[in-house]
């Protein structure tokens, strides 16, 4: 099968390249010109079409009308509202435009976002799955939610085109070596400091891996056809299991700041802002509109994939974090795991993995177990202490 | 109710639609860029409109009193005379236009018709500058000798190092540093009406940067000289402006809202200039903190009483809060900053 993927120089980009690779299938990967990503595409016999989306091209159509699937995960965010805007709505437009234009018939899987959700409209502990309400108020998200759900309506306009296929999938928060900080701990403080907000919430993680293979499924799988996925692990774990997880590889220093504590400097804020006829505005990180979707304790239904296309994530929550967070683990010999040097150096000098052995018991419990994970009981401080001194005090 | 139209949706025009939504009295009520995603989009986040792709739809259509230009300075000249000919006021972002000729040719017809064209100095607008100005005025610092205004942390955004779709800056007379030189010198111009000469050194500090990172100028004048510094890699991201008198000096940390003068008697100035700095950094502290915790407005702490003062000018309650003298002196004075025989 002829597949193209865009944003193929990302980080997960990367691995779906070595998803299709492994399949077996024919590759092409559009990257902007200037991605440093190329040279290591085509030593794997990957076909590279540089083109920068953000502006339009009379001949993109053309040259991407000969495959049969597209997987669209070029996004991010930029510098700017406006920036964020090109990356993830007018690329997608041009896209789409020259799709049309050229009246190409395929397979279009678009990753779209957890963040399209109306979060902040759903009680604590709700279900998040496919049917979830979308966000209603997109223009008081961030930047990256409000254009990715508008990137989604672009791509809605596919979904009339003769002889073309939709499939939307949605991943969590997508981790894996390179990527290992989640804005759902809370706020980067330096390198290796980290604020965490709360602890006790459970992430909609997604293992980078087995977004690919959901993604290279999706793709090949007629089942798929007009489809909207979550693509979210199961079993999640929570903050405080991620940071431990990460500790033991790397020396992260967590500051803890309680999340009743920040829910109530962002109300009052909110109460200024109302009592003064909103001539004020809190800024991003205190804004609760902005910052409640990630810090919101929810459930997640990982069902429908498995449900509808018979796909299995083929990466356990134990080895995901040991790919992501082990030195010498397999993602580690990856071309997309390249790491800035400074942290190749840092990793260097970083204590071994002190109990491997009991990362994974802790985890195999609920892996193995079919039951819906329990909620988790709050660590006494005295178990803190030992386990930052490196004691086992058991589960 | 002031009807205002908006046209250029780039990163800057979303300061614009917020603090014309705050702003009593005036309606936005057309706003126009290129792509139709994106006019819907922002229409539907700011809650104004309707959106257009045709600017010369939006004139018509919009009835508009005043006309915000943000579009780059290269289309400025033509879409600012197109508003005029409309007999709409016009605020424009800064640089104007590319060269000295093409505000000229704004600024010619603005005057002919009676209609006001304002550029966007608001860094000449935040409370600490404007402070600072009225103490050299007041000649509390007695006779002015020296100015210097330094703007760090230019050019340091990445959108100004994207080897893929070129920022516009980079296209404009005397490189990207065109796009920032209006700041220091519209608050130059201000204490300097004219000058003798000037010397520019400019140089690329980071490897493969198209053009000059860093500006260092020498504005030499009579009775005052001035120094202007444009720098991309000196961090945080900062506003100066010092100025020294024959009786006493200023110093104005303007994004910090920190303003002092040092001055006094010789026997006690030590001490009291000690205790005035304490003073200026405990309130710029709080100033800071209380905006920091209310506001989004970042770099654009000045921005919302320009509007005012100009929206006030445009119903008559007003004079302009930036004059065609203030403009006429700015533009000159970054064309002599970017001229390549000032260079060094």
């Amino acid at each position: 099968m002829r597949v193209l993927v865009t944003g193929a120089g990302g980080f997960l980009g990367g691995h779906v390249i070595d998803e299709l690779l492994r399949r077996g299938d024919d590759v092409g990967a559009l990257v902007r010109p200037s991605s440093t990503a190329r040279a290591a595409l085509e030593e794997r016999g990957v076909e590279v079409v540089p083109v920068d989306l953000r502006r339009p091209d009379e001949d993109l159509g053309k040259r991407i009308a000969s495959y049969e699937a597209i997987l669209h995960l070029a996004a991010g965010v930029g510098a700017s509202w406006r920036a964020t805007f090109d990356t993830n709505v007018l690329a997608t437009e041009n896209l789409i435009s020259a799709l049309s234009e050229t009246g190409w018939t395929g397979h279009f899987v678009h990753v779209s976002s957890f963040a399209v959700y109306g979060f902040n409209q759903l009680k604590p502990k709700s279900v998040i799955d496919e049917a979830t309400p979308l966000e209603p108020e997109p223009g008081r998200r961030d930047d990256y939610a409000w254009t990715k759900l508008l990137q989604e309506r672009v791509v809605r306009r596919l979904e009339g085109q003769a002889g073309v296929e939709v499939t939307i999938v949605r991943p969590g928060a997508i981790y894996g070596r390179g990527r290992e900080f989640q804005w759902r701990l809370g706020r980067p403080l330096g390198e290796r400091v980290v604020l965490l907000l709360g602890g006790g919430n459970r992430m909609p993680l997604n293992y980078v891996g087995n977004t690919a293979s959901l993604l290279v499924e999706c793709a090949h799988n007629p089942a798929a056809a007009g489809e909207v996925f979550n693509a979210v692990d199961p079993h999640p774990i929570t903050q405080r299991e991620y940071l431990r997880a990460w500790q033991r590889a790397e020396p992260i220093k967590v500051v803890r700041f309680p999340l009743s504590v920040y829910r109530a400097i962002g109300r009052a804020l909110e109460m200024v802002h109302r009592k003064i006829g909103g001539r004020t505005q809190p800024p991003i990180f205190l804004d609760s509109y902005v910052m409640e979707p990630s810090l919101r304790q929810f459930r997640y239904d990982p069902s429908r994939p498995t449900t509808v296309l018979g796909w299995e994530p083929p990466v356990s929550i134990v080895e995901a974090l040991r790919r992501t967070f082990e030195p010498g683990s397999s993602d580690a010999d990856g071309w997309h795991g390249r790491v800035p040097q400074r942290v190749r150096r840092r990793r260097r000098r970083r204590r071994p993995v002190a109990r491997p052995g009991r990362a994974r018991s802790e985890y195999r419990q609920r892996r193995d177990d079919d039951t819906p994970p329990l909620p988790e009981s709050p660590p006494s401080a005295a178990a803190s202490r030992a386990r930052r001194r490196g004691r086992d005090v058991g589960p | 109710m002031t009807r205002v139209a908006v046209v250029g949706l780039g990163g800057i025009a979303a300061q614009h639609l917020e603090k014309l939504n705050r702003l009593r009295g005036v309606e936005v009520t057309g706003i126009c860029d290129l792509s139709r995603t994106l006019v819907d989009a922002v229409g539907e986040r700011y809650g104004v409109g309707p959106g257009f792709t045709d600017y010369g739809e939006m004139l018509v259509r919009a009835r508009a009193d005043v006309v915000h230009v943000l579009t780059p300075p290269q289309t400025r000249v033509e879409l600012v005379l197109r508003a005029l000919e409309c007999e709409a006021h016009v605020f424009a972002e800064k640089p104007i236009a590319p060269n000295f000729a093409g505000y000229e040719r704004m600024r010619d017809a603005a005057v002919q018709r009676g209609l006001l064209l304002v550029e966007n100095y608001n860094y000449r607008y935040m409370a600490a500058v404007v402070g600072a100005l009225e103490i050299a005025r007041a000649g509390r610092l007695g006779r002015l000798i020296n100015l210097d205004v330094t703007l760090s942390g230019a050019l340091g955004g990445a959108s100004y190092s994207d080897p893929d779709i070129p920022h516009f800056a980079h296209s404009l007379p005397g490189g990207a540093m065109r796009n920032f030189a209006s700041h220091p010198a519209s608050i130059v111009t201000q204490i300097l009406e004219d000058w003798d000469a000037v010397a520019v050194h400019r140089r690329t500090l980071k490897p493969g940067f198209p053009g000059s990172d860093e500006l260092r100028a020498l504005v030499a004048g009579d009775p005052v000289s001035a120094t202007i510094t444009i720098t991309s890699h000196a961090k945080p991201t900062r506003l100066f402006v010092s100025l020294q008198g024959a009786d006493a000096s200023l110093e104005c940390d303007a994004f910090a809202q920190r303003l002092h003068v040092d001055a006094g008697s010789p026997e006690l100035a030590r001490i009291t200039n000690a205790i005035r700095h304490g003073v200026s950094h405990l309130r710029s502290s709080a100033a800071t903190l209380r905006r920091a915790t209310t506001t989004r407005e970042g770099y654009f702490q000045g921005f919302e009483s320009l509007l005012e003062d100009f929206y006030a000018a445009v119903a008559g309650r007003r004079e302009p809060p930036i004059t065609v003298r203030d403009m006429d002196a700015t533009n000159r004075l970054v064309e002599d900053l970017l001229a390549e025989e000032n260079r060094v």
